[in-house]
């Protein structure tokens, strides 16, 4: 076979069938090819085929079954393919009627392919710097980022500019510029709750209120969707389990009541302006469930738009400020009194013209000379002396025990973060002098929420729910899992609460100190306060002014709707009673009707106050 | 061998097709056909699947491609008959015909007016509405050609045959001719089919080690040859590339090998179910009715219903070498043995681009993709087949013995 054959003459011609003609010559087959390795080389084919159709069977179960979920990891690191964020929708933010008060809506990004942009970037970051404002040499410099195909130009655009701007785009023939979803957080209320709503930061996240204190639930989980741009910019999914799909956030139903939150608002900035205070709270809470129904603080800011306000106004003041409740907090030591048994309506004091204590002198608001006034009236004239005097039968350990119980010196656990606790210092480090001024609410402070369910205690009959703000979370379903219920604790007896209730109604009658807080057709249980403030700045009292309040609910036969309001530091002259009273009244009034309730049947009592 | 028989070796070409014996019925290679039927409505299947909701490949006819493949596969299946019954010396005397035609028909896609170019390669003929592929035809022509002129050698001596020098280079010739104008259209994917299937052809006709190493040596120094003097286009050289690594370019050249594996790798084990695959119903996978129709198998069957293409392909092929090995004369064998090699090497070139594991060429899935002329030539190529089979049981069932009382004559 080493040599080519010699031609052989004996080939045949025609086509004839068994046309052998002799034998060919012996040592021929060294020389020619023979044809026996068929069998064997068909066998090798066999083994061939065999081994590779095995081949795919491996490769098969490779891909398929072990590395069927690599595959989006794996198109993550293709050069073209870029990961990107699927944003889960933000949960709303409701009232508790259902009425957002936070929520997102559709809005849009716009990203850029820089391969196919980085030629006609000066045009394109033109028209887009021209519609949004955003800044061209920044634009210029995304458009132009080397070595990727995929960069985010700018982030929350409405739909119809985004629409705008491709169109322009798409005229000018420039490509490379595509709109995604990017939903926007609104505040439909504006300046309603922005308070305790809060607002979030361009990375939508949650900066404050119950936006920052629930980002977690709010948020959800962003998706990741690993993506392929083809040669004319259009997205190429990959496979589905390349695909995280977002879940989306959890929403939260509050109990606040819009329409509430409005007028509370209203009439706040309305007295806080009037009084030329520096700032404002009005705190209203149903008194049998303890749930908030309106927290307004003033100044507030827009959640819209958060930037325009300064920072101490973003936040929440009637759960991040403490001050010295004042006069108000006598009620809980009158409560504190009766439920002991110390003392009764009727008990008789001698109120002195000064009250001298261990080197400090104890005024009444109004100069007087010797009063004899009943615990009642020490109650609705706010008597310092007598309080003092009243409280000297009950040990300080005593007193902490029940202010304690009300809830003071501690946090109501509303849901909020950045929520102070105040200052209730233990009952040891009290001397003669904490003991006094804690009796008529100096020397401690409170948040405004903390103190409007102290004094809601009473109205409850004695007995203390922690107040919540958050009613349940609100499924993407629309259904609701309302939050666990609130701890309840009885702090005094019910007789006790409807004496301290019957008294507190002297407070609004018309010799009491705040007879403009008695709303018309319901009786009024209310306590007045006036608080030396302590400046911020200074640290000390001189010069910073006074904290007027009034707290109170209604009816006070059948108590539903506690409205406690704050004002800070005002300008104008005028105590509680005065600046505070008309607040509480237009709210309560306004949530008496609201919620339809009946007007109280009986009449207020007609305690004595003196003897 | 126990069996004594009376059959002389060279009796075996003068066993005449009797009706005598056991019916057609059961002759029929049944290992054969049913993985052939089981393919070609797996193929239907898939086909109807990828095309069903491709608005853009089918104007809105949902049911357009399917019909017309359903169509094909009935062509076929007539053609498969036809050339199951036909007596295998009609077979013989047809082959050169076979071959002039797909020679004309190879020549004539150059014919401007006639000649269709899809995809970059002058590939198709247009005849009266009915489009062709001619060198699906050449490929069946050529196998047949070699083995019938190695028959032909063989048969003129009655003692130990063989293939002359000259002859080998007229089976060369033979293969040659259709070789060139397959280059020239140019068809990268049918070209690398042919090659392999010429040499498994010449290597089952005998041709020497030395002969057969020297056609490996030629063809890498041609190839190397075409990528030297850039006769390969440069999408060809692209995909080459992008076959050692689809990272080099996801979007162009890797495309392709990128989306088949991530559908493929979409599949699982069970699949997304039939007309559910994410990736094939959007329509991310090119060409998915045609070469890439294993990746809807791959996706919409997973693991199980791909192993099972896998599996019936290499049923078939299996069945083929078989009724090679049994063939009662060389015509029958080489031939046989061919269209083993033509629709193993098709099916491993198609699969294994599937799989990322070949590079990416446009050759049909013998019996399952949509294609007219593909699905003609194979089912003539089944029939054939099929007839060879039918001549080893009519020669009295000895097959296998006379195959290997005739060793020494091959």
């Amino acid at each position: 076979m080493s040599r080519p054959s010699r031609p052989d003459r004996r080939t045949g011609s025609g086509r004839g069938r068994p046309a052998a003609r002799g034998r060919p010559p012996g040592r021929g087959s060294r020389r020619r090819i023979r044809l026996a390795a068929s069998r064997f080389r068909l066998r090798v084919g066999l083994v061939l085929v065999i081994f590779v159709f095995s081949m795919f069977a491996g490769r098969l179960v490779q891909i398929q079954g072990v590395d069927a979920h690599a595959y989006d990891a794996k198109a993550d690191r293709l050069d073209g393919a870029e990961s990107v964020t699927l944003t889960a929708p933000r949960g709303a933010i409701l009232d508790r009627e259902g009425t957002p008060l936070a929520k997102s809506v559709d809005a849009d990004m716009l990203v850029a392919d820089p391969t196919m942009t980085k030629d006609d970037a000066p045009e394109i970051a033109a028209i887009i710097s021209r519609r949004l404002d955003v800044n061209y040499f920044e634009l210029l410099e995304l458009l132009r980022k080397p070595d990727t195909r995929f960069v985010y130009l700018v982030r929350r655009v409405l739909p119809v500019n985004a629409e705008w701007v491709l169109n322009r785009l798409e005229k000018q023939d420039l490509a490379g510029v595509y709109s995604r979803d990017d939903p926007l957080r609104v505040y439909p209320a504006g300046e309603i709750g922005a308070n305790i709503v809060g607002f979030v930061g361009s990375d939508g996240r949650g900066l404050a209120g119950l936006e920052y204190a629930f980002d977690s639930r709010l948020d959800g989980e962003d998706g990741h969707e690993a993506v392929v741009t083809d040669a004319t910019g259009t997205r190429i999914p990959l496979a589905e389990s390349s695909i995280e799909e977002p879940v989306p956030g959890t929403g939260l139903q509050l109990t606040i009541d819009r329409d509430l939150q409005w007028l509370a608002q209203r009439r706040l900035a309305g007295a806080v302006e009037s009084t030329r205070s520096e700032s404002g709270v009005a705190v209203t809470l149903d008194t049998k469930t303890f749930e908030v129904l309106a927290l307004a603080d003033y100044p507030t800011f827009d959640a819209g738009d958060p930037l325009d306000s300064p920072e101490a106004d973003r936040g929440s003041r009637a759960i991040q400020d403490v001050f010295e409740p004042g006069s108000v907090q006598k009620v809980l030591t009158a409560s504190a009194l009766l439920d002991a048994g110390l003392v009764t309506p009727q008990t008789k004091i001698n109120v002195p013209p000064q009250l001298r204590r261990g080197g400090h002198t104890i005024n009444d608001w109004f100069g007087h000379g010797n009063l004899r006034l009943t615990m009642t009236g020490v109650l609705a004239q706010s008597s310092n002396i007598g309080t003092v005097l009243a409280a000297e039968e009950m040990s300080s350990r005593r007193l902490h025990a029940y202010l304690s119980a009300f809830g003071l010196g501690r946090e109501t656990g509303i849901g909020m973060k950045g929520e102070t606790k105040g200052l209730l210092p233990p009952a040891d480090d009290w001397r003669q002098i904490n003991h006094d001024t804690m009796a008529f609410g100096q020397g401690l402070s409170v948040n405004a929420v903390q103190m409007a369910a102290a004094v809601a205690t009473i109205a409850n009959g004695g007995v203390r729910i922690d107040p919540t703000l958050v009613k349940g979370e609100v499924d993407e379903d629309g259904s609701i899992t309302p939050t666990d219920p609130p701890g309840r604790t009885r702090v005094m007896s019910a007789s006790a609460a409807r004496d301290v209730t019957r008294m507190m109604e002297m407070v609004t009658a018309e010799n009491g100190t705040a007879p403009m807080a008695a709303i018309p057709g319901y009786r009024v249980a209310g306590k007045t306060g006036t608080a030396q403030r302590v400046d911020p700045e200074t640290g000390s009292y001189a010069g910073g002014g006074f904290t007027l309040s009034f707290g109170g609910f209604a009816p006070a036969d059948d108590p539903r709707f506690l409205t406690y309001v704050i004002l800070h530091n005002p300008k104008a002259g005028g105590g509680g009673g005065s600046s505070g009273g008309p607040v509480f009244r237009d709210i309560t009034s306004y949530a008496l009707q609201k919620y339809a309730v009946p007007p109280s049947g009986s009449k207020p009592p007609n305690l004595k106050t003196t003897w | 061998m126990a069996l004594s028989s009376p059959t002389r070796p060279s009796a075996t070409r003068r066993v005449v097709v009797t009706p005598a014996g056991p019916s057609l019925w059961t002759r029929l290679d049944w290992t054969l056909l049913l993985p052939t039927v089981a393919l070609l409505s797996l193929g239907a299947l898939l086909v109807w699947s990828a095309t069903a909701h491709n608005d853009a490949l089918t104007d809105g006819d949902s049911t357009g491609y399917v019909v017309r493949h359903l169509v094909n596969i009935g062509i076929g299946g007539v053609l498969c008959c036809l050339v199951a019954a036909t007596d295998h010396r009609w077979v013989r005397i047809w082959s050169p015909a076979v071959y002039l035609a797909s020679l004309i028909g190879l020549a004539l896609v150059f014919v401007p007016g006639v000649g269709t170019s899809i995809n970059g390669s002058r590939s198709w003929i247009d005849l009266a509405g009915l489009t062709l592929q001619p060198a699906e035809f050449a490929k069946l022509a050529v196998i047949v050609s070699i083995a019938l002129v190695v028959a032909e050698r063989a048969e003129r001596r009655r003692t130990p045959t063989f293939l002359r020098h000259r002859d080998v280079l007229l089976l060369l010739l033979i293969a040659a001719l259709p070789a060139v104008l397959i280059t020239l259209q140019p068809d990268l994917g049918t070209m690398l089919v042919f090659s392999a299937m010429v040499f498994g052809v010449l290597a089952l006709a005998g041709l020497s080690k030395r002969w057969l190493a020297a056609l490996v040596l030629g063809t890498v120094a041609a190839g190397f040859a075409a990528l030297q003097s850039g006769l390969l286009e440069e999408y060809q050289l692209d995909r080459f590339a992008a076959f050692t690594d689809p990272s080099l370019d996801p979007l162009g050249a890797g495309y392709n090998t990128t989306q088949a594996r991530i559908a493929i790798g979409n599949g699982g084990l069970f699949g997304q179910g039939l007309l559910d695959g994410s990736q094939t119903q959007s329509g991310f996978v090119p060409e998915q009715h045609t070469d890439f129709v294993f990746t809807v198998a791959g996706e919409e069957l997973g693991l199980v219903g791909a192993t099972a293409v896998v599996g019936l392909l290499g049923l078939l092929l299996w069945r083929g070498l078989r009724i090679a090995l049994h063939a009662p004369d060389l015509f029958g064998r080489v031939a046989a043995g061919g269209i083993v090699c033509w629709l193993g090497f098709q099916a491993f070139q198609n699969i294994g681009m599937c799989l990322g594991i070949m590079p990416v060429t446009g050759v049909p899935l013998p019996l399952v993709s949509y294609g007219g002329t593909s699905m003609f030539a194979t089912m003539v190529a089944i029939g054939m087949l099929l007839n060879i089979h039918l001549r080893t049981e009519n020669s009295l069932g000895l097959g296998v013995v006379r195959s290997r009382l005739a060793r020494s004559r091959f």
